[in-house]
């Protein structure tokens, strides 16, 4: 088979499943009751090998690599599906880029998708940073987390976390931790129900994941991974926006005609589609980098390019699609604004486009800068 | 919308002024375009019927009149024409400001009347090869010498730099610098050492003379010293809502009347059968534009009857000057797009217009620079 032929195989598989059990209904009823994420879609995914579908085989994984994983999380998004995939994908790249023992040894638990990883990290204008309120302590026993982070996105699923903090010597350092949802995490309020954030609190063992030295790549390589997954997933949550919207303005009649022949409708679905499909060109570019070369000053361009292309496209698109609708799409029981919630909550949450931007334009600048001095 | 900032003596005025443009200026805009320059002649027809000068105390020879709304009433007319050509506004709306406000007794009675007369142009020189927007990057030097200054430097991008007979000159006087390092002077035609450039070759505004001057060992009198020995710098702060208004009350003139042109043009050229402003896109273009024009319309009235009162803030011209001349980009470049391959013609008035829009959002200080003043007025 070629490689569009596994990727429309695997595309088909997920979203034939995700027909079954996530649908829209589903999805709202979910939101808008009390359980924080999707437990039994999660196991059905796990079944078909999602969880572990960038991780080498000799992880257990299906060594399918970040381009079918950002596949498939396209599909996910198409169904706003409440599963932990992005925060996971991110700690499996950071342990692949470790290498370390403790690494080895939580991968194949992370790929069989028995244990749900996230990621705590402090936030800065350049990117991921160590949490602030968070301190590594070394003891006779090994290492201790002592802290609070207060937003972790897909927490409340999680039962490992990988932590960036400061240890007591100054350093920064990458740590493995346990958690138990119904003990350490703080279930928050969220703009999108459908990805649930958690305030944790930090106070038990851990497990250093790489020194001083493979620090920034392995944060980097888990923070790369994180922006394609979601900015992936903005791309199906801007194509199912788009669709939905111009099956609207077909069927929809206005003034005696269907709304979709008045250019005012026409035109501004087909920017949504350009947006979309410009989105979904550059996320594929942006996965394939990571694939061939993680650590280059190019994939990190591209995959901040791709994020910040793919949250605004998926935004624009939504709402749009709210416009569209008319008074029908700021009801609750349709579901427009579930789309636009997610949309925008991946934007508040880690890829605001202008910083994305301007992080890329620094690393291009950066380039230009060590070449000429070459 | 009804423009209330106006009344009667303003009304009739524009008459006279509408007449005048279009009369005695439009028929030579073609000639003076070639040419790259207008005839020097219209100054003093144009301040004969009153264009020029009226804001020159009558003992002068001037109209009298202290009241911006007929500074723009010319601006505003010259712009719904596009007659771009003698830099009218450069005088009424900058020069004729610095005169009235800096010159002494002496200078005055001297400079005064050839100038509400129109028999002598004035320019005025700040802008340097290497300086723009940051003033206090000014290299041309004056150098005491007994009784006199001598002038040492270039300028360029100097609109009426080839007609003009006198221009006021930004020059350094304390080689230490820092903002109380610059004087003005006033050098005039035939002053040995002061020689002119090219006429520029310019995207637009082609019947406007826009020159290099260069400065060579001028020497000029004490008596020519404008205002105050290092209070230049201070001097050109004081007179910037005047500039910026008169841009800012010109963008809007000019997308005005480049936009009725175009609707115009959309209800009676056809396609698919049907007239072009029928379709959709371009009935809500052209209501975006016709809204957004009215909004500037409204806000720079405001500014006007505040700068007629002289209550308007320099960071409320700035604010006026860059949103109406960004929103005049965006009206030509969207009238050009609606009358189709006639729109990149020439001979269409919508070509002219787009091109010489283009240098508002960057003389009279960027949209950039405004955003500066603005922001800064913030305190971020």
């Amino acid at each position: 088979m070629s490689e569009a032929e596994i990727e429309g195989e695997l595309r088909g598989a997920i979203a034939r499943l995700l027909r079954d059990r996530c649908g829209i209904e589903t999805v709202a009823a979910l939101a808008d009751g009390p359980d924080q994420w999707d437990e039994s879609l999660w196991r059905a995914l796990t079944e078909v090998g999602v969880p572990g579908l960038p991780v080498g085989e000799e992880h257990g994984g299906g060594g399918a690599g970040f381009a079918l994983a950002a596949a498939a999380q396209e599909e996910l998004g198409r169904r706003l599906a409440p599963v932990p995939t992005v925060s996971l994908v991110a700690v499996q790249a950071a342990l692949m880029a470790a290498g370390s023992d403790v690494a080895e040894r939580w991968l194949p638990r992370l790929t069989s998708g028995e244990v749900v990883a996230a990621v705590a990290t402090g936030r800065t204008a350049d990117g991921w940073s160590a949490a602030d309120d968070v301190r590594a302590t070394r003891g006779r026993d090994g290492w201790s987390l002592h802290g609070h982070v207060p937003i972790v996105a897909d927490a409340p699923a999680a039962g490992l976390l990988l932590v960036a903090c400061v240890t007591d010597d100054g350093d920064p350092g990458l740590f493995l931790t346990e958690i138990d949802a119904s003990a350490g995490v703080h279930a928050l309020e969220a703009l999108d129900p459908t990805r649930p954030l958690g305030g944790v609190t930090l106070d038990g063992p851990a497990e250093r994941v790489t020194g001083p030295s493979g620090h920034d790549t392995v944060l980097a390589a888990a923070e790369n991974a994180a922006l394609v997954m979601l900015a992936a997933d903005m791309v199906g949550v801007g194509a199912e926006a788009t669709g939905l919207a111009v099956d609207h303005a077909k069927t929809r009649h206005q003034f005696g005609r269907a709304i979709g022949s008045f250019q005012a409708i026409s035109h501004r679905a087909a920017d949504m589609f350009v947006a979309v499909e410009s989105a979904r060109a550059l996320v594929a570019a942006a996965a394939g980098a990571l694939d061939e070369d993680p650590g280059s000053a190019e994939t990190r361009i591209a995959v901040r390019l791709a994020a910040a292309q793919a949250v605004d496209a998926a935004v624009a698109a939504t709402q749009g699609c709210v416009q569209i609708h008319g008074g029908m799409g700021f009801t609750w029981e349709h579901p427009a604004h579930r789309y636009l919630r997610r949309a925008k909550g991946a934007e508040a949450l880690i890829a605001f486009p202008d910083r994305l931007r301007e992080q890329a334009v620094t690393a291009v600048l950066h380039s230009r800068k060590e070449d000429s001095h070459a | 919308m009804e423009r209330d900032v106006f009344e009667a003596d303003h009304r009739a005025f524009r008459e006279v002024v509408r007449d005048f443009v279009t009369r005695e200026m439009a028929p030579h805009m073609e000639r003076w375009e070639k040419a790259g320059i207008a005839d020097r002649e219209i100054f003093a027809a144009a301040a004969k019927v009153g264009l020029l000068g009226f804001n020159v105390p009558e003992e002068f020879g001037g109209g009298g009149v202290d009241d911006f709304r007929f500074n723009a009433v010319v601006a505003e007319e010259l712009a719904a024409s596009d007659v771009h050509g003698p830099g009218f506004t450069l005088h009424n709306d900058v020069v004729a400001p610095y005169l009235l406000k800096m010159a002494n007794d002496e200078q005055k009675a001297r400079w005064l009347p050839p100038f509400a007369s129109g028999e002598e142009i004035w320019a005025i020189a700040m802008t340097e090869p290497g300086t723009g927007s940051d003033l206090k990057g000014i290299t041309t030097t004056a150098v005491r010498d007994g009784d006199d200054w001598i002038i040492n430097g270039a300028k360029t991008f100097i609109s009426n730099g080839i007609n003009s007979d006198r221009v006021i000159v930004v020059a350094k006087t304390d080689p230490a610098g820092g903002s109380k390092a610059f004087t003005l002077f006033v050098v005039e035609r035939g002053m040995p050492g002061f020689t002119r450039g090219r006429n520029l070759d310019k995207m637009g505004l082609h019947a406007q003379d826009t020159a290099e001057l260069n400065f060579d060992n001028v020497r000029v009198p004490a008596a020519n010293l404008l205002g105050e020995e290092g209070r230049g710098f201070y001097q050109l702060m004081t007179n910037l809502p005047e500039e910026r208004m008169s841009i800012a009350v010109s963008a809007v003139a000019a997308s005005r009347s480049i936009l009725d042109q175009t609707i115009e043009y959309a209800k009676t050229r056809t396609a698919f059968g049907q007239p072009i402003g029928s379709f959709q896109n371009s009935r809500f273009l052209l209501a975006e534009l016709d809204t957004e024009v009215d909004i500037a319309q409204v806000f720079v009235d405001r500014c006007l009857r505040a700068l007629s009162t002289k209550e308007l803030t320099h960071v409320e011209a700035a604010k006026a000057k860059w949103w109406t001349t960004e929103l005049q980009q965006r009206v030509v470049d969207r009238c050009v797009q609606l009358h189709g391959g006639y729109g990149y013609m020439n001979e269409y008035p919508v070509a002219k217009a787009f091109v010489n829009a283009r240098i508002q959002t960057i003389y009279g200080g960027t949209t950039e620079i405004m955003k500066e003043i603005v922001g800064r007025a913030l305190g971020v």
